[in-house]
Protein backbone atom coordinates (compact mmCIF):
# COMPACT_ATOMS: atom_id res chain seq x y z
CA UNK A 1 0.00 0.00 0.00
CA UNK A 2 1.25 3.59 -1.02
CA UNK A 3 2.16 6.45 1.29
CA UNK A 4 -0.42 8.69 0.05
CA UNK A 5 -2.92 5.99 0.36
CA UNK A 6 -2.30 5.12 3.96
CA UNK A 7 -2.57 9.07 4.70
CA UNK A 8 -5.87 8.81 2.82
CA UNK A 9 -7.33 6.18 4.48
CA UNK A 10 -6.09 7.62 8.00
CA UNK A 11 -8.06 10.90 7.05
CA UNK A 12 -10.80 9.53 6.29
CA UNK A 13 -10.99 7.48 9.56
CA UNK A 14 -10.70 10.71 11.25
CA UNK A 15 -13.26 12.84 9.64
CA UNK A 16 -15.42 9.60 9.84
CA UNK A 17 -14.67 9.62 14.03
CA UNK A 18 -15.27 13.34 14.14
CA UNK A 19 -18.56 13.83 11.78
CA UNK A 20 -20.25 10.57 12.15
CA UNK A 21 -22.57 11.52 14.59
CA UNK A 22 -23.28 14.95 13.90
CA UNK A 23 -24.33 13.37 10.20
CA UNK A 24 -26.09 10.81 11.45
CA UNK A 25 -28.12 13.57 13.27
CA UNK A 26 -28.63 15.88 10.20
CA UNK A 27 -29.66 13.12 7.94
CA UNK A 28 -32.17 11.93 10.64
CA UNK A 29 -33.71 15.74 11.09
CA UNK A 30 -34.83 14.76 7.26
CA UNK A 31 -35.46 11.04 7.75
CA UNK A 32 -36.67 10.80 11.08
CA UNK A 33 -35.30 7.12 11.10
CA UNK A 34 -31.67 5.94 12.43
CA UNK A 35 -31.15 2.86 9.86
CA UNK A 36 -31.92 5.24 7.19
CA UNK A 37 -29.87 7.85 8.25
CA UNK A 38 -26.81 5.97 8.82
CA UNK A 39 -27.19 4.74 5.60
CA UNK A 40 -26.91 7.50 4.14
CA UNK A 41 -24.01 8.54 5.97
CA UNK A 42 -22.22 5.39 5.25
CA UNK A 43 -22.73 6.34 1.12
CA UNK A 44 -21.69 10.15 1.24
CA UNK A 45 -18.31 8.39 3.17
CA UNK A 46 -18.48 5.81 0.53
CA UNK A 47 -18.64 8.49 -2.43
CA UNK A 48 -15.93 10.69 -0.86
CA UNK A 49 -13.66 7.63 -1.24
CA UNK A 50 -14.70 7.02 -4.59
CA UNK A 51 -13.99 10.28 -5.67
CA UNK A 52 -10.84 10.87 -3.97
CA UNK A 53 -8.68 11.68 -7.32
CA UNK A 54 -11.11 14.75 -8.40
CA UNK A 55 -12.14 16.32 -4.94
CA UNK A 56 -9.13 18.22 -3.01
CA UNK A 57 -10.29 19.25 0.00
CA UNK A 58 -8.92 20.40 3.58
CA UNK A 59 -10.28 19.77 6.78
CA UNK A 60 -12.64 22.49 6.57
CA UNK A 61 -13.68 21.94 2.65
CA UNK A 62 -14.23 18.85 3.50
CA UNK A 63 -16.85 19.51 6.74
CA UNK A 64 -18.95 21.16 4.48
CA UNK A 65 -18.60 19.09 1.64
CA UNK A 66 -20.49 16.29 3.75
CA UNK A 67 -22.91 18.10 5.48
CA UNK A 68 -23.81 19.34 1.88
CA UNK A 69 -23.59 15.81 0.31
CA UNK A 70 -25.81 14.27 3.46
CA UNK A 71 -28.40 17.15 2.77
CA UNK A 72 -28.74 16.30 -0.70
CA UNK A 73 -29.03 12.52 -0.54
CA UNK A 74 -31.33 12.57 2.50
CA UNK A 75 -33.94 14.48 0.46
CA UNK A 76 -32.99 12.07 -2.31
CA UNK A 77 -33.82 9.64 0.01
CA UNK A 78 -36.82 11.16 1.29
CA UNK A 79 -38.47 12.08 -2.67
CA UNK A 80 -37.95 8.11 -2.81
CA UNK A 81 -40.01 6.79 0.15
CA UNK A 82 -42.78 8.99 -0.64
CA UNK A 83 -42.73 7.65 -3.89
CA UNK A 84 -42.87 4.42 -2.85
CA UNK A 85 -45.01 5.15 -0.54
CA UNK A 86 -48.62 3.30 -1.60
CA UNK A 87 -51.55 4.92 0.18
CA UNK A 88 -54.21 2.21 1.27
CA UNK A 89 -57.25 3.77 2.30
CA UNK A 90 -57.29 1.71 5.82
CA UNK A 91 -53.50 2.95 6.14
CA UNK A 92 -54.86 6.87 6.31
CA UNK A 93 -55.10 7.84 9.77
CA UNK A 94 -54.29 10.64 11.94
CA UNK A 95 -50.78 8.66 12.53
CA UNK A 96 -49.70 9.01 9.23
CA UNK A 97 -51.11 11.99 8.75
CA UNK A 98 -48.74 13.33 11.74
CA UNK A 99 -45.71 11.89 10.19
CA UNK A 100 -46.29 12.52 6.34
CA UNK A 101 -47.39 16.71 7.36
CA UNK A 102 -43.47 16.13 9.35
CA UNK A 103 -41.84 14.26 6.38
CA UNK A 104 -43.28 17.25 4.20
CA UNK A 105 -41.75 19.79 6.08
CA UNK A 106 -38.86 18.04 7.35
CA UNK A 107 -37.68 18.79 3.79
CA UNK A 108 -38.70 21.86 2.71
CA UNK A 109 -36.29 22.95 5.47
CA UNK A 110 -33.11 25.31 4.49
CA UNK A 111 -29.42 23.84 4.66
CA UNK A 112 -28.62 25.85 7.80
CA UNK A 113 -29.04 23.86 10.98
CA UNK A 114 -27.76 24.04 14.09
CA UNK A 115 -26.35 20.35 13.62
CA UNK A 116 -23.61 22.20 11.84
CA UNK A 117 -22.27 24.94 14.27
CA UNK A 118 -18.75 24.60 15.26
CA UNK A 119 -18.31 24.07 19.35
CA UNK A 120 -21.99 23.08 19.81
CA UNK A 121 -20.84 19.61 21.02
CA UNK A 122 -18.52 21.71 23.61
CA UNK A 123 -21.45 24.28 24.51
CA UNK A 124 -23.82 21.08 25.29
CA UNK A 125 -21.87 19.20 27.19
CA UNK A 126 -21.14 22.32 29.69
CA UNK A 127 -24.86 23.03 29.87
CA UNK A 128 -25.51 19.33 30.88
CA UNK A 129 -22.78 19.54 33.04
CA UNK A 130 -24.52 22.43 35.03
CA UNK A 131 -27.70 20.08 35.29
CA UNK A 132 -28.30 19.05 39.39
CA UNK A 133 -27.06 14.82 39.26
CA UNK A 134 -30.73 13.18 38.53
CA UNK A 135 -31.76 15.49 35.68
CA UNK A 136 -28.36 15.08 34.12
CA UNK A 137 -28.17 11.21 34.49
CA UNK A 138 -32.14 10.90 32.83
CA UNK A 139 -30.64 13.19 30.02
CA UNK A 140 -27.22 11.20 29.63
CA UNK A 141 -29.05 7.76 29.50
CA UNK A 142 -31.79 9.21 26.67
CA UNK A 143 -29.38 11.08 24.46
CA UNK A 144 -26.17 8.30 24.58
CA UNK A 145 -27.25 5.18 25.14
CA UNK A 146 -30.86 5.62 23.28
CA UNK A 147 -32.47 4.45 26.20
CA UNK A 148 -36.33 4.94 26.06
CA UNK A 149 -38.06 6.77 29.10
CA UNK A 150 -39.63 3.56 30.11
CA UNK A 151 -36.52 1.64 30.35
CA UNK A 152 -34.70 5.31 32.10
CA UNK A 153 -37.45 5.26 35.00
CA UNK A 154 -37.42 1.53 35.66
CA UNK A 155 -33.38 2.23 35.81
CA UNK A 156 -33.93 5.21 38.38
CA UNK A 157 -36.62 3.76 40.33
CA UNK A 158 -38.83 6.50 39.04
CA UNK A 159 -42.02 7.53 37.45
CA UNK A 160 -42.61 7.83 33.59
CA UNK A 161 -44.13 11.33 34.33
CA UNK A 162 -40.92 12.18 36.61
CA UNK A 163 -38.51 11.37 33.48
CA UNK A 164 -40.82 13.52 30.98
CA UNK A 165 -40.34 16.17 33.33
CA UNK A 166 -36.68 15.67 33.40
CA UNK A 167 -36.51 15.87 29.75
CA UNK A 168 -38.63 18.78 29.53
CA UNK A 169 -36.76 20.93 32.02
CA UNK A 170 -33.37 19.75 30.32
CA UNK A 171 -34.14 20.54 26.89
CA UNK A 172 -35.75 24.15 27.66
CA UNK A 173 -32.69 24.76 30.03
CA UNK A 174 -30.29 23.63 26.76
CA UNK A 175 -32.49 26.24 24.39
CA UNK A 176 -31.87 29.03 26.48
CA UNK A 177 -28.31 28.12 27.68
CA UNK A 178 -27.62 27.96 23.74
CA UNK A 179 -28.92 31.50 22.76
CA UNK A 180 -27.27 32.78 25.03
CA UNK A 181 -23.96 31.55 23.91
CA UNK A 182 -24.85 32.71 20.45
CA UNK A 183 -26.19 30.10 18.89
CA UNK A 184 -29.63 31.75 18.76
CA UNK A 185 -28.98 33.04 14.89
CA UNK A 186 -29.85 29.37 13.40
CA UNK A 187 -32.41 29.12 15.34
CA UNK A 188 -33.69 32.42 13.82
CA UNK A 189 -33.06 30.79 10.38
CA UNK A 190 -34.79 27.54 11.33
CA UNK A 191 -38.13 28.96 12.47
CA UNK A 192 -38.23 31.67 9.72
CA UNK A 193 -38.21 28.76 7.43
CA UNK B 1 -52.10 17.66 28.48
CA UNK B 2 -49.52 20.26 27.73
CA UNK B 3 -47.92 20.11 24.12
CA UNK B 4 -44.20 19.72 25.41
CA UNK B 5 -44.88 17.11 27.16
CA UNK B 6 -46.14 15.62 24.28
CA UNK B 7 -43.48 16.87 21.84
CA UNK B 8 -40.95 14.78 24.55
CA UNK B 9 -43.23 11.64 24.64
CA UNK B 10 -43.14 11.90 20.59
CA UNK B 11 -39.28 12.17 20.27
CA UNK B 12 -39.55 9.04 22.57
CA UNK B 13 -41.61 7.65 19.92
CA UNK B 14 -44.22 6.45 23.15
CA UNK B 15 -46.67 9.20 22.19
CA UNK B 16 -50.33 8.09 22.03
CA UNK B 17 -52.94 7.85 18.95
CA UNK B 18 -54.64 10.77 20.83
CA UNK B 19 -51.38 12.62 21.56
CA UNK B 20 -50.07 12.10 18.15
CA UNK B 21 -53.43 13.77 16.86
CA UNK B 22 -53.27 17.08 19.69
CA UNK B 23 -49.53 17.47 18.06
CA UNK B 24 -50.67 17.49 14.82
CA UNK B 25 -53.48 20.17 14.89
CA UNK B 26 -50.78 22.45 17.23
CA UNK B 27 -48.34 22.05 14.23
CA UNK B 28 -50.76 23.07 11.49
CA UNK B 29 -51.65 26.54 13.83
CA UNK B 30 -48.84 28.43 12.86
CA UNK B 31 -45.42 28.80 11.91
CA UNK B 32 -44.38 29.45 15.54
CA UNK B 33 -45.48 26.44 16.69
CA UNK B 34 -43.78 24.61 13.44
CA UNK B 35 -40.16 26.30 14.12
CA UNK B 36 -40.46 25.83 18.03
CA UNK B 37 -41.53 22.09 17.08
CA UNK B 38 -38.11 21.90 15.09
CA UNK B 39 -36.04 24.02 17.74
CA UNK B 40 -36.82 21.28 20.05
CA UNK B 41 -36.34 18.20 18.12
CA UNK B 42 -32.67 19.61 16.87
CA UNK B 43 -31.69 20.37 20.16
CA UNK B 44 -32.85 16.60 21.32
CA UNK B 45 -30.86 15.54 18.06
CA UNK B 46 -27.91 17.82 18.43
CA UNK B 47 -27.33 15.77 21.71
CA UNK B 48 -27.23 12.79 20.52
CA UNK B 49 -24.44 13.86 18.74
CA UNK B 50 -22.82 15.74 21.94
CA UNK B 51 -23.04 13.05 24.24
CA UNK B 52 -22.88 9.88 21.58
CA UNK B 53 -21.03 7.17 22.74
CA UNK B 54 -17.67 6.56 21.12
CA UNK B 55 -17.98 3.05 20.59
CA UNK B 56 -21.28 3.51 18.49
CA UNK B 57 -19.00 5.49 16.19
CA UNK B 58 -16.32 2.71 16.23
CA UNK B 59 -18.90 0.32 15.51
CA UNK B 60 -20.61 2.28 12.17
CA UNK B 61 -16.65 2.96 11.65
CA UNK B 62 -16.14 -1.22 11.34
CA UNK B 63 -19.12 -1.17 9.18
CA UNK B 64 -18.26 1.50 6.37
CA UNK B 65 -14.86 -0.02 6.62
CA UNK B 66 -16.54 -3.54 5.69
CA UNK B 67 -18.22 -1.53 2.85
CA UNK B 68 -15.12 0.20 1.51
CA UNK B 69 -13.23 -3.81 1.38
CA UNK B 70 -16.87 -4.79 -0.44
CA UNK B 71 -16.14 -1.85 -2.88
CA UNK B 72 -12.15 -2.46 -3.30
CA UNK B 73 -13.21 -6.58 -3.82
CA UNK B 74 -16.15 -5.79 -6.84
CA UNK B 75 -12.96 -3.81 -8.57
CA UNK B 76 -10.27 -5.96 -8.59
CA UNK B 77 -12.23 -9.64 -8.08
CA UNK B 78 -9.68 -12.53 -7.37
CA UNK B 79 -7.15 -10.19 -6.15
CA UNK B 80 -5.25 -12.45 -3.55
CA UNK B 81 -3.67 -9.58 -1.73
CA UNK B 82 -7.39 -8.77 -0.84
CA UNK B 83 -7.79 -9.89 3.38
CA UNK B 84 -11.46 -11.09 2.93
CA UNK B 85 -10.31 -13.24 0.43
CA UNK B 86 -7.43 -14.56 2.26
CA UNK B 87 -9.92 -16.00 4.62
CA UNK B 88 -12.34 -17.09 2.68
CA UNK B 89 -9.49 -19.34 1.17
CA UNK B 90 -8.71 -20.63 3.92
CA UNK B 91 -11.85 -21.06 5.65
CA UNK B 92 -12.49 -23.53 2.53
CA UNK B 93 -8.56 -24.86 3.46
CA UNK B 94 -9.82 -25.67 6.58
CA UNK B 95 -12.93 -27.39 6.00
CA UNK B 96 -11.30 -29.51 2.93
CA UNK B 97 -8.85 -30.29 5.31
CA UNK B 98 -11.42 -31.83 8.01
CA UNK B 99 -13.15 -33.39 5.29
CA UNK B 100 -9.76 -35.51 3.95
CA UNK B 101 -8.67 -36.22 7.98
CA UNK B 102 -12.60 -37.14 8.60
CA UNK B 103 -12.72 -38.80 5.60
CA UNK B 104 -9.47 -40.78 6.40
CA UNK B 105 -10.32 -42.02 10.11
CA UNK B 106 -13.50 -43.75 8.22
CA UNK B 107 -11.07 -45.11 5.46
CA UNK B 108 -8.58 -46.11 7.73
CA UNK B 109 -10.67 -47.81 10.04
CA UNK B 110 -12.05 -49.97 7.27
CA UNK B 111 -8.81 -50.98 5.88
CA UNK B 112 -6.82 -51.62 8.86
CA UNK B 113 -5.13 -54.68 7.63
CA UNK B 114 -3.92 -52.44 5.23
CA UNK B 115 -2.16 -49.66 7.07
CA UNK B 116 -1.05 -51.32 10.78
CA UNK B 117 1.08 -48.94 11.22
CA UNK B 118 -0.61 -46.06 9.78
CA UNK B 119 -0.39 -42.93 11.83
CA UNK B 120 -3.63 -41.22 12.04
CA UNK B 121 -3.58 -37.28 12.76
CA UNK B 122 -6.83 -35.46 13.31
CA UNK B 123 -6.28 -31.22 13.57
CA UNK B 124 -8.42 -28.31 13.93
CA UNK B 125 -7.58 -25.07 12.14
CA UNK B 126 -7.29 -21.63 14.18
CA UNK B 127 -10.74 -20.72 13.93
CA UNK B 128 -12.94 -24.37 13.70
CA UNK B 129 -14.31 -27.31 16.23
CA UNK B 130 -14.27 -30.87 15.44
CA UNK B 131 -15.89 -33.54 16.07
CA UNK B 132 -14.89 -37.35 15.22
CA UNK B 133 -15.42 -40.88 16.25
CA UNK B 134 -12.73 -43.10 17.30
CA UNK B 135 -12.40 -46.74 15.32
CA UNK B 136 -13.83 -47.95 19.23
CA UNK B 137 -17.32 -46.04 18.55
CA UNK B 138 -16.01 -43.38 21.18
CA UNK B 139 -16.46 -39.74 20.24
CA UNK B 140 -14.02 -37.12 20.73
CA UNK B 141 -14.49 -32.96 20.13
CA UNK B 142 -11.53 -31.29 19.31
CA UNK B 143 -11.70 -27.31 20.25
CA UNK B 144 -10.13 -24.99 18.12
CA UNK B 145 -6.35 -25.56 16.84
CA UNK B 146 -6.22 -29.08 18.51
CA UNK B 147 -4.49 -32.02 17.80
CA UNK B 148 -5.21 -35.78 18.44
CA UNK B 149 -2.91 -38.71 17.28
CA UNK B 150 -3.23 -42.33 17.41
CA UNK B 151 -1.46 -45.22 15.89
CA UNK B 152 -4.00 -47.73 14.03
CA UNK B 153 -2.08 -50.58 15.20
CA UNK B 154 -1.80 -49.77 18.64
CA UNK B 155 -5.20 -48.50 19.26
CA UNK B 156 -6.95 -52.10 18.35
CA UNK B 157 -4.89 -53.25 21.38
CA UNK B 158 -4.75 -50.92 23.69
CA UNK B 159 -6.68 -47.51 23.13
CA UNK B 160 -4.11 -44.77 23.43
CA UNK B 161 -4.27 -41.07 21.83
CA UNK B 162 -1.89 -37.93 22.38
CA UNK B 163 -3.82 -35.32 22.78
CA UNK B 164 -2.28 -31.26 22.15
CA UNK B 165 -4.86 -29.10 22.70
CA UNK B 166 -8.07 -29.04 24.10
CA UNK B 167 -10.81 -32.15 23.67
CA UNK B 168 -13.95 -33.58 25.21
CA UNK B 169 -14.21 -37.15 25.30
CA UNK B 170 -17.17 -39.48 25.66
CA UNK B 171 -15.52 -43.07 26.00
CA UNK B 172 -17.12 -45.57 24.76
CA UNK B 173 -16.97 -48.37 28.16
CA UNK B 174 -14.51 -51.38 27.92
CA UNK B 175 -13.28 -53.16 30.88
CA UNK B 176 -10.62 -55.45 29.02
CA UNK B 177 -9.09 -52.16 27.15
CA UNK B 178 -8.46 -49.08 29.12
CA UNK B 179 -8.63 -45.41 26.84
CA UNK B 180 -5.46 -43.60 27.59
CA UNK B 181 -4.74 -40.10 26.63
CA UNK B 182 -1.74 -38.97 26.90
CA UNK B 183 -0.29 -35.55 27.32
CA UNK B 184 2.72 -33.26 28.20
CA UNK B 185 4.06 -35.27 31.47
CA UNK B 186 0.07 -36.30 32.31
CA UNK B 187 -1.01 -39.61 31.39
CA UNK B 188 -5.44 -40.02 31.93
CA UNK B 189 -6.30 -43.51 31.97
CA UNK B 190 -9.95 -44.11 31.75
CA UNK B 191 -12.94 -47.09 31.59
CA UNK B 192 -16.08 -45.09 30.04
CA UNK B 193 -16.90 -41.68 31.41
CA UNK B 194 -17.20 -38.15 30.00
CA UNK B 195 -14.61 -35.80 30.64
CA UNK B 196 -12.32 -32.77 29.37
CA UNK B 197 -8.78 -32.44 29.17
CA UNK B 198 -6.58 -29.27 27.79
CA UNK B 199 -3.03 -29.51 27.00
CA UNK B 200 -2.21 -26.14 24.63
CA UNK B 201 1.39 -25.84 24.47
CA UNK B 202 1.48 -22.27 24.67
CA UNK B 203 -0.83 -23.07 28.01
CA UNK B 204 1.45 -23.12 31.25
CA UNK B 205 -1.16 -25.33 32.75
CA UNK B 206 -2.76 -28.86 31.96
CA UNK B 207 -6.67 -28.87 32.85
CA UNK B 208 -8.73 -32.13 33.52
CA UNK B 209 -12.55 -31.95 34.33
CA UNK B 210 -14.53 -34.90 34.80
CA UNK B 211 -18.20 -34.69 33.98
CA UNK B 212 -19.30 -38.84 34.88
CA UNK B 213 -17.48 -42.21 35.78
CA UNK B 214 -14.16 -42.30 36.63
CA UNK B 215 -10.63 -41.25 35.31
CA UNK B 216 -7.21 -42.09 37.04
CA UNK B 217 -4.25 -39.56 36.28
CA UNK B 218 -0.39 -41.05 35.90
CA UNK B 219 2.68 -39.34 35.23
CA UNK B 220 6.20 -39.09 36.42
CA UNK B 221 5.69 -36.09 38.28
CA UNK B 222 2.90 -36.97 40.27
CA UNK B 223 4.07 -39.16 43.02
CA UNK B 224 0.75 -41.32 43.20
CA UNK B 225 -1.96 -42.14 40.81
CA UNK B 226 -4.65 -39.49 41.64
CA UNK B 227 -8.27 -40.75 41.01
CA UNK B 228 -10.74 -37.93 39.76
CA UNK B 229 -14.88 -38.32 40.44
CA UNK B 230 -17.23 -36.21 38.76
CA UNK B 231 -17.35 -32.06 38.92
CA UNK B 232 -13.46 -32.63 39.99
CA UNK B 233 -11.26 -30.10 38.41
CA UNK B 234 -7.52 -30.99 38.29
CA UNK B 235 -4.78 -28.07 37.15
CA UNK B 236 -1.04 -29.52 36.73
CA UNK B 237 1.90 -26.67 36.30
CA UNK B 238 3.65 -28.29 33.35
CA UNK B 239 6.77 -26.28 34.91
CA UNK B 240 6.28 -26.23 39.02
CA UNK B 241 4.69 -29.98 38.86
CA UNK B 242 2.16 -28.37 41.42
CA UNK B 243 -0.98 -29.42 40.73
CA UNK B 244 -4.72 -28.57 42.62
CA UNK B 245 -7.48 -30.42 42.44
CA UNK B 246 -10.83 -28.85 43.39
CA UNK B 247 -14.73 -29.22 43.10
CA UNK B 248 -16.32 -27.22 39.88
CA UNK B 249 -19.28 -27.67 37.64
CA UNK B 250 -17.75 -29.82 34.44
CA UNK B 251 -20.31 -28.15 32.58
CA UNK B 252 -18.32 -24.56 32.27
CA UNK B 253 -15.61 -26.35 30.85
CA UNK B 254 -17.04 -28.38 28.02
CA UNK B 255 -19.24 -25.93 27.05
CA UNK B 256 -16.83 -25.13 24.22
CA UNK B 257 -18.00 -28.16 22.23
CA UNK B 258 -22.03 -26.24 22.03
CA UNK B 259 -23.12 -25.15 18.61
CA UNK B 260 -24.05 -21.95 20.30
CA UNK B 261 -24.30 -20.71 23.73
CA UNK B 262 -27.58 -18.93 24.71
CA UNK B 263 -28.59 -17.13 27.68
CA UNK B 264 -32.14 -16.29 28.84
CA UNK B 265 -31.75 -13.61 31.60
CA UNK B 266 -28.65 -15.24 33.81
CA UNK B 267 -26.60 -13.28 36.04
CA UNK B 268 -23.00 -12.27 34.86
CA UNK B 269 -21.40 -14.91 36.82
CA UNK B 270 -22.43 -17.66 35.31
CA UNK B 271 -21.83 -16.03 32.15
CA UNK B 272 -17.87 -15.26 32.29
CA UNK B 273 -17.15 -18.94 32.95
CA UNK B 274 -19.27 -20.09 29.67
CA UNK B 275 -17.24 -17.33 27.82
CA UNK B 276 -13.95 -17.74 29.39
CA UNK B 277 -14.09 -21.64 28.29
CA UNK B 278 -15.83 -20.64 24.61
CA UNK B 279 -12.98 -18.16 23.41
CA UNK B 280 -10.28 -19.28 25.97
CA UNK B 281 -9.58 -15.85 27.58
CA UNK B 282 -9.72 -14.81 31.00
CA UNK B 283 -12.37 -12.32 31.76
CA UNK B 284 -12.08 -10.44 35.19
CA UNK B 285 -15.49 -8.57 36.77
CA UNK B 286 -15.97 -7.25 40.26
CA UNK B 287 -18.08 -9.77 42.22
CA UNK B 288 -20.51 -7.66 42.89
CA UNK B 289 -21.49 -5.94 39.14
CA UNK B 290 -21.23 -9.75 38.36
CA UNK B 291 -23.61 -10.71 40.62
CA UNK B 292 -25.97 -7.58 39.79
CA UNK B 293 -26.03 -7.68 36.33
CA UNK B 294 -28.39 -10.16 34.37
CA UNK B 295 -27.94 -10.49 30.36
CA UNK B 296 -29.50 -12.29 27.71
CA UNK B 297 -27.75 -12.64 24.62
CA UNK B 298 -26.90 -15.61 21.68
CA UNK B 299 -22.91 -16.50 20.67
CA UNK B 300 -22.68 -18.03 17.63
CA UNK B 301 -19.76 -16.93 15.51
CA UNK B 302 -18.49 -13.81 17.11
CA UNK B 303 -15.68 -12.95 18.12
CA UNK B 304 -14.72 -11.46 21.76
CA UNK B 305 -14.67 -8.29 20.62
CA UNK B 306 -18.18 -8.45 19.27
CA UNK B 307 -19.64 -10.09 22.21
CA UNK B 308 -18.31 -7.57 24.51
CA UNK B 309 -19.17 -4.79 22.46
CA UNK B 310 -22.75 -5.94 22.22
CA UNK B 311 -22.49 -6.61 25.97
CA UNK B 312 -21.59 -2.90 26.52
CA UNK B 313 -24.72 -1.92 24.65
CA UNK B 314 -27.21 -3.49 26.79
CA UNK B 315 -25.88 -2.67 29.97
CA UNK B 316 -24.22 0.08 31.39
CA UNK B 317 -20.39 -1.62 31.32
CA UNK B 318 -16.98 -0.85 29.82
CA UNK B 319 -14.59 -3.49 28.86
CA UNK B 320 -10.43 -3.60 27.83
CA UNK B 321 -9.25 -6.53 25.98
CA UNK B 322 -5.83 -7.08 25.93
CA UNK B 323 -4.36 -10.10 24.75
CA UNK B 324 -6.53 -13.01 25.90
CA UNK B 325 -7.44 -10.88 29.61
CA UNK B 326 -10.88 -9.15 29.37
CA UNK B 327 -11.28 -6.42 31.98
CA UNK B 328 -14.93 -5.37 32.56
CA UNK B 329 -15.79 -2.42 34.76
CA UNK B 330 -19.02 -0.24 35.45
CA UNK B 331 -18.79 2.62 33.35
CA UNK B 332 -17.26 5.45 34.52
CA UNK B 333 -19.58 8.27 33.88
CA UNK B 334 -22.64 6.78 35.05
CA UNK B 335 -20.79 6.40 38.43
CA UNK B 336 -19.98 9.82 38.60
CA UNK B 337 -23.07 11.03 38.73
CA UNK B 338 -24.31 8.69 41.89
Amino acid sequence: MSNSQCDFDQFVEMIFKRYYLSLRAYSFRFLNNREEADDVVQEVFLELVQKRETLCLDERGVKSYLFTAVYHRSLNHLNKIDRNRTLSIAEVNEDQNLSSYLSSFYGQQSEESILMANELGEAIKRCVDEFPAQRRRVFQLSRTYQLKNREIAQQLGISDKAVEKHLRIALSALQIFLSREGFYLIFYLISAL
Amino acid sequence: MEIEHIIIRYLDGCASYEEKQALLLWLKESEEHRGGFLRTRDIWLASNAALGSELEVDLALERFKGKLREMKETQSRFSFNDRKWNVTLRRIAAVVLLLILGGSVVWLYQNTWLFKQQTTVLITAPNSKGHFVLPDGSTVWLNKESKLTFSQNDFRQRRKVRLEGEAFFEVKRNKKSPFVVAMDKIDIQVLGTTFNASNYLTDSCIEVTLNSGAVMLFGETLKKEIQLKPGDHFVFNKHTHIFQLGQTNPYYYSIWKEEQLVFDDHPLNEIIPCLETWFRVKIECPVGLAESTHLTFAVRNETPEEIMRSISYITPIEYTIEGNIITIKEKKNLKSNR
